[in-house]
């Protein structure tokens, strides 16, 4: 039939412009979400320079935590927010105080840290495992409801996504750069021996900086799990993305975690207009490598002296 | 009975995955996150060409090695340039990559499922088809690949990479071009996993992803960690421990899912409170040997009075003039972000001389030695060394010019022994080489004989022959200055950057070093620059110095009328 195609291929047209639409949201909420994950994981390696590994095992329960208050006599998701920024405070606290502190004293390399680190949140994981089973579980009681802006829908919990990361990404840099406490963070951060002869507390810094990087990790496992659900292994692919973030954006600069996170966000997404989905840690991986290998003090580092 | 000895192939296939690892992280000290993907890449490739091509096992072991050494390689190449913490980052990223890959090729690997029915490997008609028969082949490869590691680990190649992992840039400054050691490491440890992996794969017939996942690269982890790191049998009782001990668990009550769980709990907390109780393992480091090595005093050479200095020979310029300039350093600058650290210095270096370089704390001294000596770039300015232009040489290389430097801060190889520091040291050792090291061992052994020989002359010269055995960390500060004297000495080098060598010493240490560094200097025609804050031994050794303040070289004279001069002691001295 002539002219056939036509209507047809305008249809397709039609199709991939929502399409590509439809990826770019879903990119700037993966990528808001990234952005908040970099940073948390960040604040705590720029300062401690302790590879925190077992910042995935603080995700997960932050997010078993909200579930499990919010499904308690039925409480409002509200509780669960604070029970899961408490549970990641007290968990990276903890292990800051009880383990790295123990190793700091014994004179442990990085490595050795890091090793402690990687089979703390091994043994968690499985822990949790054991206690939920791997079955996921939902937040009741979150908004459910989807809304549109034109073509593009997105639901509650994503608009929540977005602003609640970028307000806590907004604060942790004005936190960092107005108050007493932030300023001796980035001082420690930049010369931890220094820091310590004109005599801040490092102790107490560190317990500072897990309690800010733990807490605001715990609020992206709040918006991950009303936007998803909880399961033992739900931290490693958020920590995976931080701590990418991390190196590419450049240890030294908190906004370039964040500058990084969304990019590997945002390039997840429209990734998926050329490959199947299943491909997302390649893409960032793929990025991490090329950028380090032209630039290895990463996007906004400054080479070291 | 089969089960014990199905046991028993597990725990040998999984000795050589981990001393595969052994050989990257405890001799080199970096970590792998990502090992278990190297035996996937030879199971995976030995299961192809078994099933797909019928090819004997033997191919299939052969292409798993070679594909997994050349990934190793292009997976170092890149990332160990970067700082080890990044190591960690990439190989987390390739571990997590190839599984996704295993998972979602399907056409390759067939995805989740698996590929089943992999062939028995068979030799001249014999099928290894039970366990028990398969036991002999097991043994038979990991006795062929411990005994790799073993001619590695054992030789002047395994004690460079000793030395990288207590300090690489001391490492490099010795003339080693640590980046090739790394590389070569990771190709042979991803290999050697292959072949582990691919015995499993001829072993069990089938495999899927998730023999290969992040699960079992940690697990190999906390089999190393377990055994002990950088001791040869340590991945043997690792993975005796780890492979046999769960397989006890078995026969516990709970579903096979309980067991899994508990085991991960296990593993997890076994590498946590091993980390803080007892990091060095059940087998540390040096728990085959005695404390002290034993000390070939047969190689001593009896009646050597002239302090050994006369291993240097003299070249034949310095025998020709006594002004000629070994080191010409000219107009060289470096700023870091605003601070002029070095503005525009020139300095000479005459032949057999002690030259001093005084000022001021961070004045630019060191900068200065790490500019000459390729640790930094240079943002102007020329280096020559016997009027051959060096700057922006990589580190490594300046050895073969005859330019060598020691470090304020000492940097010994701690965690080896003061005999092995100074034998690292050694230039242009075949035994640095892999393949001299299995085709010509002969040479090799020749040659090391003749490098003990002279390692403990240079050990006899600083007088720490009795104490050759020792850790250089257990040495206190003077030994250990004295021990990277005769590590310095054992570079051969003609031209010596001394960076502060009586620093933070006590009076008589002082004495002895200064009566050293003079004999050096004299006996063995060593150049030297000097860096030092004592001024009594600087008038003790050097006839001339420059004087250094603020980035720029303000005079040069003799160290006493410099001092003299009421500006340079003011400036030297601090009163503002």
């Amino acid at each position: 039939m002539p002219g056939g195609n036509g209507p047809c291929f305008k249809e397709k047209e039609e199709l991939m412009r929502v399409l590509i639409i439809q990826l770019f949201v879903n990119g700037f909420i993966t990528a808001s979400f990234y952005a908040l994950a970099g940073v948390t994981w960040g604040v705590i390696y720029r300062t401690t320079h302790i590879f925190h590994f077992a910042h995935h095992l603080v995700f997960a329960v932050a997010g078993y935590a909200a579930v499990m208050i919010t499904a308690q006599s039925q409480l409002n998701y509200f509780f669960g927010f604070f029970a899961a920024v408490g549970a990641a405070v007290l968990l990276g606290c903890g292990i800051d105080a009880f383990l790295y502190r123990r190793l700091r004293r014994a004179g442990a390399t990085q490595a050795t840290t890091f090793l402690a680190s990687l089979g703390f949140g091994t043994a968690g994981v499985a822990i949790l495992l054991l206690a939920f089973t791997s079955s996921p579980q939902r937040l009741v009681g979150f908004p459910t409801k989807v809304l549109s802006i034109g073509d593009a829908f997105f639901s509650v919990a994503d608009l929540t996504m977005v602003i609640v990361s970028w307000t806590m990404i907004g604060l942790l840099l004005l936190f960092l750069a107005k108050s007493r406490y932030g300023k001796a963070i980035r001082a420690v951060g930049s010369n931890a021996e220094m820091a310590k002869n004109v005599g801040l507390n490092i102790d107490r810094l560190y317990l500072l900086v897990f309690a800010i990087g733990s807490g605001l990790f715990g609020v992206a496992a709040f918006l991950f799990t009303a936007k998803n659900v909880a399961y033992p292994t739900m931290g490693i692919l958020p920590f995976f993305m931080s701590f990418t973030a991390v190196f590419l954006g450049g240890v030294p600069s908190i906004p370039g975690h964040a500058l990084a996170g969304f990019i590997l966000g945002l390039a997840e997404s429209l990734g998926m207009l050329v490959l199947p989905g299943e491909y997302k840690t390649m893409i960032a991986f793929a990025i991490l490598f090329v950028v380090i290998v032209i630039r290895p003090e990463g996007l906004i580092g400054f080479r070291r002296g | 009975m089969d089960y014990i000895v199905n046991v028993l192939v597990f725990i040998l296939i999984y000795a050589v995955l981990v001393q595969s690892l052994n050989l990257i992280m405890g001799y080199v000290g970096v970590i792998s996150m990502g090992h278990a993907v190297f035996s996937g890449i030879g199971a995976y490739t030995a299961a192809l060409i078994s099933v797909h091509l019928g090819y004997n096992f033997l191919v299939g072991m052969v292409a798993g090695f070679l594909l997994a050494t050349i990934v190793g390689a292009l997976l170092a190449m890149p990332s160990l340039r970067v700082r080890d913490e990044y190591l960690i980052v990439f190989t987390v990223g390739f571990q997590m990559v190839a599984y996704e890959f295993m998972l979602t090729a399907r056409g390759i690997t067939e995805g989740q499922g698996g590929i089943p029915d992999i062939p028995f490997p068979k030799l001249f008609g014999f099928e290894f088809n039970t366990p028990f028969k398969f036991l002999p082949l097991a043994l038979f490869t990991a006795i062929i690949c411990f005994a790799i590691v073993w001619r590695l680990v054992r030789s002047p190649f395994g004690r460079v990479l000793k030395a990288i992992r207590e300090d690489e840039s001391a490492c490099r400054a010795l003339g080693k071009n640590t980046l090739k050691f790394k590389v070569l490491v990771f190709a042979l440890g991803g290999g050697i996993a292959a072949i582990a992996g691919s015995s499993l794969a001829y072993f069990i017939t089938f495999i899927s992803p998730v023999s290969f996942s992040v699960e079992i690269s940690i697990f190999i982890i906390v089999m190393v960690i377990l055994g002990g790191e950088a001791n040869f049998w340590g991945p043997l009782v690792g993975a005796a421990i780890l492979v046999g001990l769960p397989e006890v668990l078995r026969f516990l009550p709970g579903t096979a899912g309980f067991v899994d769980v508990l085991r991960e709990i296990f593993y997890g907390l076994i590498l946590m409170f091993m980390m803080i109780f007892r990091p060095q393992g059940i087998l540390p480091e040096y728990a085959a040997q005695p404390k002290k090595y034993q000390i070939p005093t047969d190689l001593l050479v009896e009646g050597d009075t002239n302090d050994g200095a006369d291993e240097g020979k003299p070249s034949s310029a310095e025998e020709k003039s006594v002004t000629y300039q070994v080191l010409e350093i000219k107009g060289l600058s470096k700023s870091f972000g605003g601070l002029q650290a070095v503005n525009d210095a020139s300095l000479t270096l005459s032949a057999g001389k002690i030259t001093g370089l005084i000022g001021p704390n961070g004045c630019g001294k060191t900068t200065i030695f790490n500019l000459i000596t390729g640790f930094l770039d240079a943002d102007g300015g020329k280096v020559y060394i016997h009027g051959k232009e060096i700057i922006g040489k990589e580190p490594y290389k300046l050895i073969r010019d005859g330019l060598a430097r020691s470090w304020q801060d000492i940097r010994t190889f701690k965690d080896m022994t003061v005999l092995d520091n100074v034998l690292v040291a050694h230039p242009k050792q075949s035994g640095e080489k892999i393949l001299s090291l299995f085709f010509s061992p002969w040479g090799v052994a020749r040659e090391e004989r003749e490098n003990y020989r002279k390692a403990l002359g240079y050990l006899k010269m600083v007088g720490l022959l009795d104490k050759a055995g020792h850790l250089a960390g257990s040495l206190s500060t003077a030994e250990q200055k004295l021990a990277a004297i005769a590590r310095l000495m054992a570079t051969e080098c003609s031209v010596l950057l001394l960076d502060e060598p009586t620093a933070a010493l006590d009076l008589e240490s002082v004495e002895r070093i200064i009566k050293l560094i003079r004999g050096i200097a004299k006996q063995g025609h060593k150049t030297i620059l000097l860096i030092e804050h004592n001024l009594d031994v600087v008038r003790g050794l050097v006839e001339e110095a420059y004087f250094m303040s603020e980035g720029k070289v303000l005079a040069y004279g003799e160290p006493s009328a410099l001092m003299a001069n009421p500006k340079l002691a003011e400036v030297y001295f601090g009163i503002d």
